[in-house]
Parts: structure tokens; C-alpha cells; sequence
């Protein structure tokens, strides 16, 4: 089995598992930046473990690699929120729009200047002061994205993959 | 017969967090770092990265750095947090 990506032939596509152990390890380096004061890689790496739990779900049905990287897309595609327990739906759904709102593939070329220039423009954070706006929001994305990795990793570790 | 990573992981963390259990402990593909739950009541009311900022310093304290650094995420939930999780 091939799975295409930007017209170009894989040779192994990326299994679900391979999604599941890389949500977990970008999990654990991004709180471990986040602590570190290093905001900007934290931010980046807290989006990529989202991101790796929304591909473990569309695997479910999909082979084929989509090489866009907007959350709210892959959330849809992923039909996330119709694999979530009822119990955790809203917090979830909250969390996918912090990360969403605040979450960006470019964030990997943006100096923590740049990013927090990034959010300034969006105006998120406008009633936290400025120089306490990254800090603010590397503490919500990591935050957001240990609440969805808790509930997508342990219902995949727990068997409920098609539940 | 000498513990494994994954009983010294479950010893350090149920012996540090007295009251917790370790479930799923493994590594997502062969060669990956070593993952998991942490179901613990002591987590009721505190928040995630607080938790997540406890969890490495019992490993610290429990184990050699070079098991530390074969460890990923320990998911950490309470025992409701959980059932919620794996209901429907």
C-alpha cells in the first residue's frame, strides 16, 4: 500500500501507531519546553501532537496523506468529535479551539518575537499584558493539547479506536 | 531475575504517587519511547501541566536518567476522568 503525498509516491505510508507514539513524544517535549521557558517551539510542538492524534484518527479510513496542516480540517476529516464520549465533548471541543485558534504550521519559522507579534494580530491575550502574551498562551496550547492527547491517546491505547 | 523498564516505570510511579495504578504501559512502535496512564485520585482538582510537571519529578527522583529518557507521555487522570473517557 502507497499513500500519496504532494504528488510524490511514499513508499510506507504513516500507520497510526507511528501518529500515536509521535502525539505522545511531541506531547512530552513541548511541556518540557513549555517549562523550560522556550515558548515559541513549545507552542509549535504542543500543535504537532494535535495534529498527530487528529492523523491517527483519519487513518482509520484513510491512507491517503493530506499534507495540509489546518487543525479545524483534520478535526472534521478526523470526525473527531463524533469519536469522543459524550462526558468529555465539551472540554474538548473548547481545548480544539484554543489549539486551533492559536496553532499554526508556520510557527516553526517564527522566533518567539514573531510569534508573539502572531497573536498580537489576532488579538488574542488583548487583556494580559504584553510581555506576558506568550507565556499566557504557550501555558493554553500546551494545556489545551494535554487535554485533547489524554482523551484521543488513552481511548487508542484502550482498544476504542472505531468506538 | 532483573525488573524490566516498564516495572521499574510502574514501581517508581505507584510508589512516589502511594494509591496510584499504571495501565498500558508500552511503546507505540517498536523502538519508540515508552508511554502510559497514570490513574491516580491525588490528581482530583490539578490541572494538567501540573500534573504533567509532578509525574517527571517522581520519575526523577525514582529512576536513572537513562530510563528517563526512554519514557514519553504518562497520561494522568483520575479514576472518573477516566471511566468518562472510555464511556460510550
Amino acid at each position: 500500500m502507497q499513500a500519496r503525498h504532494e504528488g510524490t509516491e511514499l513508499q510506507m505510508p504513516i500507520g497510526h501507531s507511528v501518529y500515536i507514539g509521535a502525539a505522545e513524544e511531541n506531547a512530552a517535549a513541548a511541556l518540557l519546553l513549555h517549562e523550560a521557558g522556550q515558548y515559541a517551539p513549545a507552542h509549535y510542538l504542543a500543535g504537532v501532537a494535535v495534529e498527530c492524534v487528529l492523523r491517527a484518527c483519519i487513518t482509520r479510513e484513510v491512507v491517503e496523506f493530506d499534507s495540509r496542516h489546518q487543525i479545524k480540517d483534520l478535526c472534521k476529516r478526523a470526525r473527531f468529535y463524533s469519536w469522543m464520549p459524550q462526558a468529555r465533548l465539551d472540554d474538548v471541543t473548547v481545548a480544539m479551539h484554543t489549539v486551533a485558534s492559536r496553532w499554526s504550521n508556520d510557527h516553526r519559522y517564527r522566533s518567539a518575537a514573531a510569534l508573539a507579534k502572531w497573536l498580537s494580530e489576532r488579538r488574542l491575550d488583548q487583556k494580559v499584558a504584553r510581555a506576558k502574551r506568550l507565556p499566557a498562551s504557550s501555558a493554553a496550547v500546551p494545556s489545551a493539547m494535554q487535554t485533547i492527547v489524554t482523551v484521543g491517546c488513552a481511548r487508542w491505547q484502550k482498544g476504542l479506536r472505531n468506538a | 531475575m532483573a525488573e524490566g523498564l516498564e516495572e521499574r516505570i510502574t514501581g517508581a510511579l505507584t510508589r512516589g504517587l502511594p494509591g496510584s495504578r499504571v495501565e498500558d504501559l508500552g511503546r507505540a512502535t517498536p523502538g519508540s519511547r515508552v508511554g502510559g496512564t497514570l490513574v491516580w485520585d491525588g490528581f482530583e482538582g490539578v490541572d494538567q501541566l501540573t500534573r504533567q510537571r509532578r509525574v517527571p519529578e517522581v520519575l526523577a527522583t525514582r529512576l536513572r536518567a537513562d530510563d528517563v529518557r526512554q519514557i514519553s507521555l504518562i497520561l494522568t487522570v483520575t479514576e472518573d476522568e477516566l471511566d468518562g473517557i472510555l464511556a460510550d
